[in-house]
């Protein structure tokens, strides 16, 4: 009754014909029907349009120039205008992209590139699936791994085996050999070039490290080797300090790649994490440890990362990215100077995994000559070296000759930062891209079930086993 | 019983037991003071380590709660780092258009809205209700292409159009205008008064009140915005302050925790004077303020 | 009864009106003496209250900027979300196919999607109750115009002001095992464990509660600030004089004075703590508190309809319906219960 009375005011509003009489509410259910009908067909023909458009060509439903999908080298004169836009970088390094961006449009006179820096972190993606949906994404865009992965598969990306033949020669080898992403036929492309990464390192507080009896120069070299002396800070440090922090979230799924398990399948298909017994031993040992108290209770679910704790000299165990190395110096300088950094363990895998930043071309660029020239220009050897050079960040390039320069061969210096570049240069020389990407859904269903693990609420089997279910099922709707 | 107040002699300086019971006004100062700690005690600690200086800890064990060497330098390297003053120019403009439309709309729908004697208005009022219920997550998308066939990206503009008027607001002033003693307006409707005259001259004055918690709503939810401007906008110079600021404390590269925490103060202090200025009226709607001025 | 009624001299329709014969008793507030003197009668209005409008869309006239506003910018993007619903579609868009109720008979078997109902109505159920009546204390707490009372009302209301980023830190500075609340506590000897406030998931939800009702406090105070100014005042008095206590007089004179606004605050918190999201994610992390236990239905409809790598927008879409659904039942069934029917 309220419900029809709803569509029938709707349909008033809508075709401009408020009626005061009471005949008016007979017109209801007739009304009603005309406004679903109305909606469902204008709604079909929304719904349809991508596929059914035989002439222009399109890419993830936008229609885009004919030159940027299908076959054959990309052409065209590099001149006129681009967008390019960043993730929040613009604060700390205006200068050096404005410079990368003057000597483009100097080495490429008629050019133009306009800058927009997105100024939220990388967990929102909301502006880009916004503007993807719109057919307006940046031409040129620093993209992280999910949402290269995601936009590879809608298609929005120049696939740039085909359309830049070769490009990828400067890139470290392993890293652009890892680089690729399924497109929507299930092929692997390289849709992305590999930018800056941060690397990844143990960090500890070496004060705390030795008050556990435990020789800051021999850090672990295993995952549960690092757990072990986790259990041993707990024994010593009496709830006055931590070994790391609780949340799984911050370890998975790396450290299980890290220890040899198969997160995914090799058809990418379905995940196989719990099958392997040395997951159910990591979750046991995790379960362990919050138990023993090496893990503050309250920080099972919280958002907040080891960097927050850690800069309170409360953690043993820093974050593994070493760029949080500049928050400890900015907020906590004391702790800074406590700090030491080892190379992470490698474990079973033998090298580290971690995906780097990328810059990719938008399929829908309607200047796709000019977009792909700059995204070469901007993750050149000489561009990524300029900007690892400043002295504020721990950052390491992905091209070959920059990580050759003696720049990161011949670290001087025995702070934090220096260690730091020192241990990821020699690391990045064999680190792969292809760290196992779970979507932020995926991830959170399987932490939230170690979680329960944790608690005691679940046996590590259980909550694996819970954990592989709902993390297919999430593949499963995404793909 | 509507009669009105005698005229109040006014003390110059009024003596405390003019205001009560003494018994009455320490239980009233107590608990006064009690919420004090409760809304305010959480939001100390935040504001005293903007103070802080480069080498004091912000948090730990050898933080303190007072900053040792308090300074002001992380308010001066925002300002130093990021166009604060544009950002604050574009969310007063986005704010300033909203209250325009917003009181413009809400007023004249709030008012018809409480009238009876017309059909549909049920339905109408289901239609505004329905309107706040909608998850913004599932309509933001569509949001968006609707401001991008306008041509409205990157303006303004397209933050301000989805929200020119607000069905919460026409429901605040529909309750406004219900709380009108029906009296006052039979004898204005028999009189002769128009709808319009009324509106104008009797019913509006009344809302005082809620006249200006519309305005404020509207103010503090154009300042606070975040999701929406960041969709809508790209370039630097059409940034809002909530957008500008959330540079500070998101960066992968570590953040300066007295700049994030001075970053909030700077926007919460605008809104927060607003508020101090426009508190005392709060409280007067029809006594005061409105028909029996 | 109408008393100003009872002593205006009802001026002949056509004629201009003249200005009100000093009344005996009750005047007339003045500057509504102001505006009546100003006007010009125009055609005979209708009698009594209930006006019929004889030309019909005059009010849809008035209301015509807000019904746009609402269709345009709410029902017509949600009619394309009530679409989705039916269909496998992406949160990135391109090529799906209608799957007719799929959607919906999925829901109804997703455990998940109860467990974030329960969550959902269980905030409702607590949160609306206490945010109708605990800022009405407030404001009869900071009505009465004392020394510094400026003050005291802006600080009152700064919480509203704060940044998120500012309240989760704030909050978990207080609520964290070693945090100011378990640390006073233990001070105390009220107990010795700390309490897992951020921990286990039931604390969660109550302490998001908790949030949420800090940060309307000072928003709800002010409404009803502007709601008791209609209250008249010599009710009060009248009342004081034959010896009502304040208890009595709270409850005989202040409650019925501003009912509609309590009716509004409770319609608008209801709607408001069905879309809770920020508190949990703050309190409760990025799942939503261990194990998920905590998650709302917006926590719900990102999870599995927003993600672009793996959401389903069809899905999402479908859970938002539902929220909305469940959200106009629960207000219209409010409106019922409490029998707020000015239509009559």
């Amino acid at each position: 009754m309220r419900a029809r009375r709803l569509t029938g005011s709707l349909t008033g509003s809508l075709t401009g014909t408020p009626n005061g009489t009471p005949t008016r509410s007979m017109n209801g259910p007739l009304a009603c029907l005309a406004v679903v009908l109305l909606t469902l067909t204008a709604a079909g023909c929304g719904l349809s349009g991508g596929s059914d458009d035989s002439g222009g060509a399109t890419a993830g439903g936008c229609p885009v120039d004919k030159g940027n999908v299908g076959s054959g080298k990309l052409t065209g004169d590099v001149k006129g205008g681009i967008t390019f836009q960043t993730t929040n970088l613009k604060k700390d390094f205006g200068n050096y992209f404005n410079g990368v961006i003057k000597a483009f449009e100097k080495a490429h006179s008629g050019t133009s590139v306009k800058w927009i820096d997105d100024p939220g972190d990388s967990q929102f993606t909301q502006r880009l699936v916004a503007d993807a949906q719109a057919c307006t994404l940046p031409d040129v865009v620093n993209l992280n791994v999910n949402t290269s992965i995601a936009l590879t598969r809608a298609g929005y990306l120049l696939d740039l085996d085909r359309k830049a033949p070769g490009s990828g020669e400067p890139f470290g080898a392993a890293m652009w050999k890892s680089s690729v992403f399924t497109d929507a036929s299930g092929a692997k492309v390289h849709s992305a070039y590999p930018w800056y990464s941060g690397g990844i390192a143990q960090t500890f507080n070496i004060d705390l490290l030795k008050k556990a009896g435990l020789d800051p120069a021999k850090p672990a070299t295993t995952i549960l080797g690092m757990f072990d002396d986790a259990l041993k800070i707990a024994k010593v440090s009496d709830g006055k300090y931590y070994a790391t922090v609780a949340n799984p979230i911050w370890r998975i799924p790396a450290d299980w790649q890290q220890m040899g398990v198969k997160v995914l399948s090799a058809d990418g298909k379905s995940f196989t994490f719990a099958d392997d017994p040395k997951t159910v031993a990591w979750v046991e040992a995790m379960t362990k440890l919050y138990k023993a108290g090496a893990m503050p209770k309250d920080s099972l679910s919280s958002n907040q990362d080891a960097s927050t704790l850690y800069a309170q000299g409360k953690l043993v165990y820093g974050s593994t990215n070493p760029n949080y190395l500049r928050f400890i110096q900015q907020n906590n300088p004391s702790v800074y100077k406590k700090t030491g950094v080892a190379r992470y363990m490698l474990d079973d895998l033998g090298h580290t995994v971690g995906a780097p930043q990328y810059i990719s071309v938008a399929a829908t660029s309607k200047n796709a000559p000019t977009a792909l020239s700059f995204a070469q220009f901007l993750t050149n050897a000489e561009n990524q070296l300029a900007w690892a050079k400043d002295p504020n960040v721990v950052i390491f390039p992905s091209t070959t000759a920059s990580l050759d320069d003696p720049f990161f061969q011949s670290v001087k210096g025995t702070d934090p930062f220096a260690e730091a570049r020192r241990t990821v240069a020699e690391d990045r020389k064999t680190a792969t891209a292809d760290e196992i990407a779970l979507s932020p859904g995926e991830l959170n269903a399987i932490t939230a079930q170690v979680q329960l693990a944790m608690q005691g609420k679940k046996s590590a089997e259980d909550a694996l086993k819970e954990a592989q279910s709902k993390a297919d099922e999430l593949l499963k709707q995404g793909s | 019983m509507t009669t009105a107040t005698p005229p109040r002699t006014r003390r110059l300086r009024p003596r405390w037991r003019d205001y009560g019971r003494p018994r009455e006004l320490i239980v009233r100062y107590l608990l006064l003071l009690l919420v004090l700690a409760i809304t305010i005690g959480p939001l100390l600690w935040q504001l005293l380590a903007s103070l802080k200086g480069v080498g004091e800890d912000v948090f730990g064990s050898n933080a303190s709660l007072i900053p040792h060497h308090p300074t002001l330098r992380a308010y001066r390297e925002i300002f130093a780092q990021v166009p604060v003053g544009t950002y604050i120019r574009n969310s007063v403009l986005i704010a300033l258009l909203s209250i325009a439309s917003q009181l413009a709309f809400s007023t004249t729908a709030g008012y018809m809205l409480s009238k009876p004697g017309w059909k549909g208005r049920r339905s109408v009022w289901v239609l505004l209700l329905s309107s706040m219920m909608f998850p913004f997550e599932s309509i933001m998308v569509s949001l968006f292409l609707s401001v991008r066939d306008l041509g409205l990206v990157d303006h303004l503009a397209g933050v301000w159009l989805p929200g020119f008027v607000g069905a919460i607001n026409v429901l605040i002033m529909r309750a406004a205008f219900l709380a009108v003693p029906r009296e006052i307006e039979d004898a204005a409707m028999l009189d002769g008064a128009g709808e319009w005259k009324r509106f104008r001259h009797l019913y509006l004055p009344s809302a005082y009140g809620a006249i200006l918690v519309v305005t404020i709503n509207t103010f503090i939810s154009a300042w606070d915005d975040f999701l929406w401007p960041l969709i809508v906008l790209r370039s630097e110079e059409h940034f809002t302050l909530t957008l500008g600021l959330a540079r500070l404390q998101t960066s992968s590269f570590g953040y300066d925790q007295r700049m994030v925490m001075a970053g909030s103060v700077i926007s919460v202090v605008p809104v927060l004077v607003l508020f101090v200025i426009t508190q005392r009226w709060f409280y007067r709607g029809v006594a005061s303020g409105g028909v029996k001025l | 009864m109408p008393a100003v009624r009872a002593v205006r001299t009802l001026p002949a329709a056509g004629a201009p009106a003249p200005a009100p014969a000093a009344p005996a008793q009750p005047s007339p507030p003045s500057r509504l003496r102001r505006a009546l003197k100003a006007v010009t009668p125009g055609p005979a209005p209708d009698a009594g209250g209930a006006a019929i409008y004889r030309r019909w869309w005059l009010p849809w006239l008035w209301m015509l900027p807000a019904i746009v506003g609402a269709a345009a910018f709410g029902v017509f993007p949600f009619l394309n979300t009530l679409l989705l619903s039916f269909t496998d579609a992406k949160p990135l868009g391109g090529a799906s196919a209608f799957v007719g109720l799929d959607n919906y008979t999925r829901m109804l078997g997703d455990s998940d999607f109860w467990l974030a109902t329960r969550n959902s109505v269980l905030y409702a159920v607590i949160v609306v109750p206490l945010m109708v009546v605990l800022p009405l204390l407030l404001a009869v707490l900071v009505e009465k115009n004392l020394p510094g009372i400026g003050f005291f009302r802006s600080a009152f209301y700064t919480p509203v002001l704060a940044s998120s980023v500012v309240v989760g830190l704030s909050w978990q500075w207080l609520l964290a095992d070693q945090g100011l609340v378990n640390t006073w506590l233990r001070k105390a000897h009220v107990i010795r464990e700390a309490i897992p406030f951020l921990s286990d998931s039931w604390l969660i939800l109550l302490s998001a509660m908790g949030l949420t009702l800090w940060k309307g406090l000072g928003w709800y105070m002010i409404f009803y600030l502007a709601a008791l100014g209609n209250v008249p005042k010599e009710l009060h008095e009248a009342a004081s004089v034959d010896g009502a206590g304040a208890v009595r007089r709270f409850w005989h004179i202040t409650v019925p004075g501003v009912r509609q606004s309590m009716m509004l605050v409770g319609t608008l918190t209801g709607i408001g703590s069905l879309r809770v999201f920020t508190e949990i994610y703050m309190l409760g992390g990025s799942t939503g508190g261990p194990g998920g236990a905590d998650r709302t239905l917006p926590f719900y409809i990102r999870d599995v309809g927003l993600d672009p790598l793996s959401g389903n927008a069809g899905y999402g879409s479908a859970v938002s319906v539902a929220l909305f659904v469940l959200t106009l039942g629960l207000t219209l069934l409010a409106q019922r219960l409490t029998k707020e029917d000015d239509e009559s």
